[in-house]
């Protein structure tokens, strides 16, 4: 066990460098930013439906998944890099146990950054209209979206350098296009996945966003979760054990 | 181990390391072709020009790439399916492998706790001591110079106490110092009975690290056996000589049937000799011009590489 804490203690350290952890922690004021000037001096339920329209959807359609994806896509990707990713290889653990650590740091590291934008949402809202839900509301969705992001770019960072790019633009045409043509699609979209938590926990929420989140309930949704980290586990190791390592 | 193998140089008799028929492709490009030979305690030089396929053969061997042919075994194992040679296999790479935000210690203390050794201060402390990096294994890696780099990483392969160590041009960017403190400490790895391959591209620095090379050129063994074995076979290639006179044709003839003299041809300003032995041809051309009133204005040896000499002996072998 030992050597497994050794190496997620390293790889969150490198997951989270000065510079990127900055940049990543100033976005997540972005849906505070959105949600204060779209719901300023409004009625109690005007606020809500400001922040599930207006915070919580910025922070789940772009905050959570950018986040999610450039920390996930580094994970391995950095060390293929940097070439150090041989000096973890060359230890006598299981490739699968590496791939497993290497998700759960991503999914630590871009929690902690989703943290940020989650409590100042939840704070702020809660000195406005009262109530805890929708704060814990919110980094529980993170959570489950971040998981499923970290399962797909873990391995996709190790394959491309090109994994952000990507992964950003397929936030924006197909998650944030056409998922909302094509609601069946809806577990392929890992936001959709956290904000079925989040609607879940905080009353009124579902209804202001059913047309991006279909009939999503919170069981299919964690299945699909694990269903994503089983694959991402796998594909994980699988790479790991076929391709030449840096 | 066959017949032939026991005879063949490139294997040894107790092997803890067997590559046999090894090939490696990447694309269109073949970097290791059809190599087989082994490696046993003690310590083998790796030689050969760079691109020769030292670090493709070297990363195969610690498991990180696929060969595309043929079989290889550590300690008995196939290093690609398991995990459990890594206990007493290190490898350091020619590359910078490093966390260069990590001190030396942190980077050494790092290695032992993924091998799952004690990682305690002592371990550690011992092995930054024995590469000599204890003034600086509290700074950041990413100060240290290519020598400091490549010490470093030695310490952390160390510091696991494997049997096998491959060492990927260990001695680059070293200083004379440093250089002969790390041959120290190969020599004293391979007589405590450790697997010691150490590759280099420069035939005396192999020298001194070992007595038995195996030497490849464009991923083809060139040559095995004793480093006097490899200098004697690699005496006996034909060298081209261009030798500048005013009088190419006399000198020419004079040259002609000289020792170790295999052809020789007159070219304006110049004779160009086919020798096996450029140091007798040292001697006998200002002879020859002394004796036909000639004079030599160069003596230039042609195509001296050391690539061009492992070519020779691949096609010799």
């Amino acid at each position: 066990m030992r050597p497994l804490i050794a190496l997620f203690a390293v790889s969150y350290r490198q997951a989270l460098p000065l510079r990127r952890s900055l940049v990543l922690a100033l976005i997540q004021f972005a849906p505070l930013v959105i949600y204060l000037l779209a719901t300023s001096s409004r009625t109690e339920q005007a606020i809500f439906d400001g922040l599930v329209e207006v915070g919580a959807t910025t922070y789940f359609t772009l905050v959570v998944p950018v986040v999610s994806i450039v920390i996930a896509a580094g994970v391995l990707g950095d060390e293929r890099r940097d070439l150090t990713l041989s000096f973890i290889a060359m230890r006598p653990i299981a490739r699968s146990s590496i791939a497993v650590v290497k998700i759960a740091t991503a999914i630590a590291a871009a929690t902690t950054l989703n943290a940020v934008g989650a409590v100042l949402l939840g704070v702020t809202h809660a000195a406005r209209v009262g109530g805890t839900d929708v704060g814990v509301g919110l980094l529980l969705g993170a959570i489950v979206a971040t998981t499923a992001y970290a399962a797909v770019y873990v391995p996709f960072g190790f394959v491309t350098d090109r994994a952000v790019i990507i992964g950003i633009g397929i936030l924006l045409v197909v998650e944030n296009g056409i998922v909302f043509a094509l609601s069946g699609l809806a577990l392929i979209s890992p936001w959709r996945l956290g904000t079925v938590i989040f609607v879940d926990r905080v009353d009124g929420a579902r209804i202001l966003l059913v047309d991006a989140l279909g009939d999503l309930s919170t069981g299919r949704v964690l299945i699909a979760v694990v269903v994503y980290l089983v694959a991402g586990i796998a594909a994980t190791s699988l790479l790991l054990r076929r391709r030449d390592l840096a | 181990m066959t017949t032939h193998e026991a005879l063949d140089p490139a294997f040894v008799e107790a092997p803890t390391i067997e590559v046999r028929n090894v090939s490696k492709w990447f694309g269109q490009k073949v970097a290791v072709s059809n190599l087989s030979c082994s490696f046993g305690p003690g310590v083998t030089g790796l030689l050969g020009p760079n691109g020769a396929g030292k670090t493709t053969l070297l990363r195969a061997i610690a498991g990180l790439s696929d060969v595309s042919n043929g079989s290889l075994s550590v300690l008995g194992e196939d290093p690609r399916r398991s995990t459990d040679v890594y206990r007493s296999v290190s490898l350091v790479p020619d590359e910078d492998a490093v966390y260069t935000d990590m001190t030396g210690r942190r980077f050494v203390r790092y290695a032992a706790q993924l091998a799952g050794t004690d990682p305690g201060a002592e371990r550690v402390d011992r092995a930054i001591h024995t590469v000599g990096m204890e003034a600086a294994a509290d700074r950041s890696i990413g100060g240290y110079s290519k020598g400091m780099r490549q010490r470093i990483k030695v310490a952390a392969a160390l510091v696991t106490d494997p049997d096998v160590f491959i060492l990927d041009e260990p001695l680059n960017g070293t200083d004379p110092v440093q250089r002969a403190h790390l041959i120290d400490l190969f020599h004293r790895l391979g007589d405590e009975g450790r697997t010691v391959i150490v590759s280099s591209h420069v035939l005396e620095e192999v020298e001194r690290v070992s007595t038995r090379v195996i030497a490849i050129v464009d991923g083809r063994l060139a040559a095995a056996g004793s480093v006097e074995a490899i200098r004697a076979a690699m005496n006996d290639k034909p060298y081209v000589v261009h030798i500048g006179t005013d009088h190419p044709r006399e000198l020419g003839s004079s040259l002609f049937g000289a020792r170790a003299v295999f052809s020789v041809e007159a070219v304006d300003g110049a004779v160009v000799v086919r020798t096996s032995d450029i140091e007798q041809l040292g001697r006998e051309a200002p002879a020859a011009a002394a004796r036909i009133g000639a004079r030599l204005t160069d003596f230039i040896p042609q195509d001296e590489s050391l690539e061009s000499v492992f070519r020779y002996l691949v096609e010799r072998r």
